[in-house]
Order: structure tokens, then sequence, then C-alpha cells
């Protein structure tokens, strides 16, 4: 097995271009999600149209207590111009107990924005009914914990996608290593490796740890420069992040056998492995948030997609700082995956030796 | 027994690439393996490696089942095919330490150094950039690094010089006087000649001449050249074939059997003289070349 392993090491160290460049382009996109992360919030542009202008100030002064968001006090014209000319995607119209939006087109942002405007208009419909003024909301525990739920989905938003964008280029990372089976079987050289001494048991699992570790390093380092360059927290649980990065990594590694174990050439599954990282991390949350997506196919689809598993469960970890129990579900299914891929891969593979 | 092989079948599709092959090498020995393209050398071999699952028959080696215990066999085994296939990123040397440490022996400690220097190759170059004789060298040096009860050899020589395949011919003279085995799959019959103790010759999928070559060379005929004052005339002699006159020379072969009574009966002219041929391997082999093409021997 050490031998198989030591081997892909010593052909990556002669060729890293490929793995670099994924590496590259991780670093890239987390500094790049990472500087949107410590950015001051989503800005909202806002205007009221019966509200008296104190009133109208005092609202928004509210509104802003929070770090998510930034709303800005701006007039109904000024705001219908910068949507009309595509400038700004959405803004909202705030009155007393109410307020609507004015979309110009559909945001990520929104959904948040939304979330975080009803919470904060139930407590004034409520205040307004009861007839009670702000300051008695401070003996009120239970509006604390809804106040600190909110924060944490925006949390959640940036998480669901740091994470989902390192896990989408470790993807590829891997895959892409993994195609070096595919030219190895066309070259003749896997062949030459199942004439040797060594056990299949050995080769595979000698080819399994290293492109497992290949990801693991990538994973690793870009949440490394994410939490000492960019300020983003992973939260404390460190055992967990490392358990649920590598059952999303046996899975992906699994599913490239299965890849590679269906492709007659190491070009075709140069084609496949785009579409399929980029279909997964389309489907399975890595782009947005699966809330996002409402057809029903799609959403049974992306139970097939280990990437929706290690997002969740990497979010959870993150953001929710949940216990072990709490993640033997996603676990399990990332498991049943690697074993339906895994058993797919390897018989194929053998099957090509009839 | 080292390879035991006992009506041994292999289909592709329709397509009945071996018939039942049965074929035994026995320990110590250095066993010729040959047949024309498509005849079943490689399907054969693949087997042996299990490389391949059979269809029928027994395929052994050191009685165990080559595709069930193929992990076992191989430790004990030196395999050398006929286009070698390398890692183009890594060198002959890295690659060599690879197959020798594959085989579950220390590079460092083999007899991988003396091998370079017998086979003049340079291990520092890159795999692409390796001529056909070099790729084989390659593996020639790994196989024969190792200690090795087996060497399945199919066609090792392929893309070396002339001065290689003589230093290839005394590697395995050496092998066989530490008793070792040797399968060797070969199209160049003299060298299979030279080197080898048994034949076995595979056509269409079946084994149809195997045996010593010298018990070989008497189901063969021996060819005669004779120059003689006079016309010969052969119409009464039995076990002549193939007579051609070229100017004052007969070129004729005589069946074993019948030597004794073409001499008594060449006694009868005025020979000026004599020249006679052992059978090549080539011979034997084109005998059933043209067996085959007069539909079977």
């Amino acid at each position: 097995m050490w031998t198989i392993f030591m081997m892909q090491w010593k052909r990556l160290f002669k060729q890293p271009f490929v793995v670099l460049t994924f590496f590259g382009l991780t670093l890239l996109f987390v500094t790049f999600l990472g500087q949107g992360q410590s950015s001051p919030g989503v800005t909202v542009q806002t205007y009221t149209t019966n509200l008296p202008n104190h009133a109208y100030e005092e609202l928004v002064e509210r509104l802003n207590r929070t770090d998510d968001f930034n709303f800005k006090i701006n007039d109904q014209e000024t705001v219908e111009g910068l949507i009309r000319n595509n400038r700004l995607s959405f803004a909202v119209q705030l009155e007393q107990d109410t307020y609507e939006f004015i979309v110009g087109q559909s945001s990520f942002s929104q959904p948040l924005t939304n979330q975080y405007l009803n919470e904060v208009y139930q407590e004034v419909r409520w205040l307004l009914a009861n007839d009670l003024t702000e300051d008695v909301l401070e003996t009120f525990v239970p509006l604390e914990v809804t106040s600190r739920d909110t924060s944490g989905s925006a949390i959640e938003f940036q998480a669901q996608v740091i994470v989902g964008m390192t896990l989408y280029f470790v993807m590829y990372t891997v895959l892409f290593q993994m195609m070096s089976i595919a030219e190895q079987k066309t070259d003749g050289t896997w062949e030459r490796m199942m004439l040797s001494p060594v056990s299949k048991f050995n080769i595979y699992s000698g080819l399994f740890l290293y492109y497992f570790l290949i990801g693991f390093i990538q994973v690793g380092v870009s949440f490394l420069i994410f939490t000492e360059w960019l300020g983003f927290s992973f939260g404390e649980q460190y055992s967990l992040l490392l358990l649920s990065i590598s059952f999303f990594l046996i899975s992906i590694v699994a599913l490239g056998l299965m890849l590679v174990s269906v492709v007659r050439t190491p070009q075709q599954l140069q084609a496949v492995i785009p579409i399929v990282a980029t279909a997964s991390a389309m489907l399975g949350g890595a782009f947005w948030p699966l809330e996002f997506v409402t057809q029903p196919w799609l959403l049974a689809f992306s139970r097939f997609i280990p990437i929706r598993y290690g997002i969740e469960s990497l979010s959870d970890v993150i953001v929710r700082s949940v216990a072990i129990n709490d993640l033997l579900v996603p676990y399990s299914l990332l498991l049943g995956l690697t074993i339906i891929f895994g058993g797919v891969g390897f018989y194929f593979i053998e099957k090509q030796r009839k | 027994m080292i390879i035991e092989v006992t009506d041994l079948k292999k289909n592709f599709g329709r397509v009945q690439a071996l018939k039942g092959v049965n074929l035994t090498v026995d320990k110590g020995r250095i066993v010729g393996f040959i047949g024309p393209n498509g005849a079943g050398k490689s399907t054969t071999i693949r087997l042996l490696l299990g490389l391949l699952r059979k269809d029928g028959g027994k395929a052994k080696i050191f009685g165990l089942d080559c595709y069930q215990d193929a992990v076992e066999i191989h430790k004990r085994m030196s395999y050398v095919p006929g286009d070698v296939n390398l890692w183009p990123n890594l060198t002959g040397g890295e690659v060599i330490d690879l197959f020798i440490d594959m085989q579950g022996e220390d590079p460092k400690s083999s007899r991988k150094e003396e091998l370079i220097k017998r086979f003049d190759f340079d291990p520092s170059r890159k795999c692409r950039t390796y001529s056909k004789g070099n790729r084989q060298k390659v593996a020639l040096i790994a196989a024969f690094s190792v200690e090795s009860e087996l060497y399945i050899l199919d066609e090792p020589t392929s893309g070396l010089d002339p001065l290689m395949e003589r230093e290839f011919q005394a590697l395995v003279k050496e092998q066989k006087a530490l008793g070792k085995t040797v399968l060797l799959s070969s199209h160049i019959l003299s060298e299979v000649e030279q080197i080898c103790d048994d034949v076995a010759i595979i056509r269409q999928g079946e084994i149809i001449e195997s045996g010593s070559i010298k018990d070989l060379r008497h189901l063969t005929r021996t060819q005669f050249i004779v120059e003689a004052v006079e016309d010969l005339d052969f119409s009464e002699c039995q076990g002549v074939y193939d007579v051609v006159k070229d100017h004052d020379k007969w070129y004729f072969q005589v069946d074993h059997r019948h030597i004794a009574g073409v001499l008594s009966y060449l006694g009868n002219y005025q020979v000026t003289k004599l020249e006679t041929k052992e059978p090549t391997l080539e011979d034997l082999f084109m005998r059933h070349y043209e067996g085959d093409a007069k539909g079977g021997v």
C-alpha cells in the first residue's frame, strides 16, 4: 500500500501543476468570499411614503442594530431610478407596522432581509397592539432568543457558501487527480500494477489514501487561511470539523472511482468531471442555500449528492456547534453514498478484466 | 511441476481464443512458447498471469489457481511483457525501484546495479524519453533483479539490439543454472532454439506440438545438398521431398527414418559433394504453418 501511496506523491511532485492550480483557485475564491464576509453586512436601500421623518429615522436606526444589515435612508424616486437602471436588486418601503419589497431582480440577500424584517416587524406590531414601548422588550427573554436566531441564519448562509465553494473546488482537485487512474488504464501501467504481488486491496487503499490526503490538505489550508487571515470562525469543534471533511472526502474518492470505471478514456473523464462537480455544487447547495430550490425532483436528486451532506454537516458544526449525535444522519448518508459509488466503481473496473 | 495447464479454454464473445490448451513446464526447464500471431500465446499468458478469467479447464502455477491466487503467484514470479508500459514522468531508475519494491524486495540490496551495467542502461532519464529497447531494459532489469522461481517472458527482446539480446540469453542461462524456470514466448526462433530446453507450439488456440527441441527435430526433415556428375532420379526413393535442382546442385529434404535408404541410394551415383543440415526450429515451425495452409497437419 505504501509503495503505491508514495509513488503517487512522487508523480505529483514531478507534475504538480493541476493540483497547484486548484489550490490557487480555491484560495482565490476563499479570499474573495472571505472579504465579502468581513464587509459590514448587506446594504438595503429604504424609503417611506407615510412615516414622518423622525419615526422613519428611528425605525432605520432600530433595523441597523444588527451587524448583518445596513439599512439606508433614501427616497422613493431615487430608489426606483436605481432599480430601473439595474443598479440595485431590491429596496424596501418601510411603514409603521408593515413593509413592502420593490424588486428589480432576484438576489440571495432578499430572503434573508425579508426574514430579518419579519422578525423586527413582529416585535413592532406586538408592541403597537399592546401599547407598549420598546424598553419593555429587555424584560422578555423569549424575544432575545428569537433575535439571536435571526443573526444565526445570516452567518449560516455565509458559512454555507464558503464551505460550499471550498468543497466544490476540492471535488475538482480530487477528481482531476483521479484522472491518473484513467490514464494508467489507457497506457497499460494500471495492468502493470495489477501484475505485481501487491493485493488489489492494498493498491486501492494506497490510491484512496493519496486522493483523500490531497483533498484533506486543500480543505485544511483553505480553512486555515480563512481563520488566520480573514478572521472567519469555524467554531471550536475541530474534531467534528475534521470528521465531517473526512466523510465528505471519502465519498468523493468513491464517486471518482465510479466515474473512472464508466469512462473509456481520460478525455471522457475530463469532460465528465466539470459536469458532475458543477451540477453537484448547484444541486447540493454550494452556490446557494438549498431552500432556494423549489423543484421537488431537484430536491429529491440532491439527496444523492455528497456535497449536500458535506455542507450540511460542516455548517451544523460551524454555526450551531452541534454534537456528534446530531451529525449521525449526514455521516450515515455520506457513508451510504461511499458504499454505493465505491461498489459500482469497483464492480465495473473489475468487470473490465473479464 | 511449475506450470500446469489442462484443457484451458477462453472465449471472447463468439470467438474461441483457446480451444483446450495443454501445457506443462517442469522445474528448472526453459520452455519456448511459439506460434503465429493470433494463435493464442498472449491469451494463454494473460490467463496464467491472472489478468483474465478462464472459461474452462485448469491453469495452475506452483499448484495454485492462476486467477484466485494471483497475488500469491506473483510474489514468486517475474514477468516481462513484450510492450512495456511505464509511468512517463518517472525516471527509469525510479520505475525499476518501484517494481522491485512492489515485489517485496529492497531496491538497494538487489542486484539492480549489476544488471544496469550489463544492459548498458541509463536510469536517470524520464521514461517518456526512452526508446522501445530501453523500456524493455527497464522491465528486464526489474524482473531479474528480484529472486523469482519462475520467469514469464513475453517477447522480451523486442526492440533490443543484438548485443543486448546476447546479454539477455546469457542471463536466462544463468537463471537456468540456478534452477529457475522460464516460460519464453518469442517470435525469434533462433533465440528459442539457443536457450530453450523444450518447445510448445500453439496454433488456433491449441498446442499442436510440444517436447524437447531434440525430440522435435526428429519429427521433421533433414536438408540435403548434393552435387553429382549425372542427374539424380528420386522417383523410386522413399522419404524425399521438395527436390530442387540448381545447376549442378540438388536440394531436397529427407524424413529422418529414410536417411539410411537415401544415402544407400545416392551410392549408385557419382556424388562429388554431400552436405546435410539439421532442421531448424524455423523449419519445424514452417512445417506446421504449411500444414495449416493445407488445412491441418
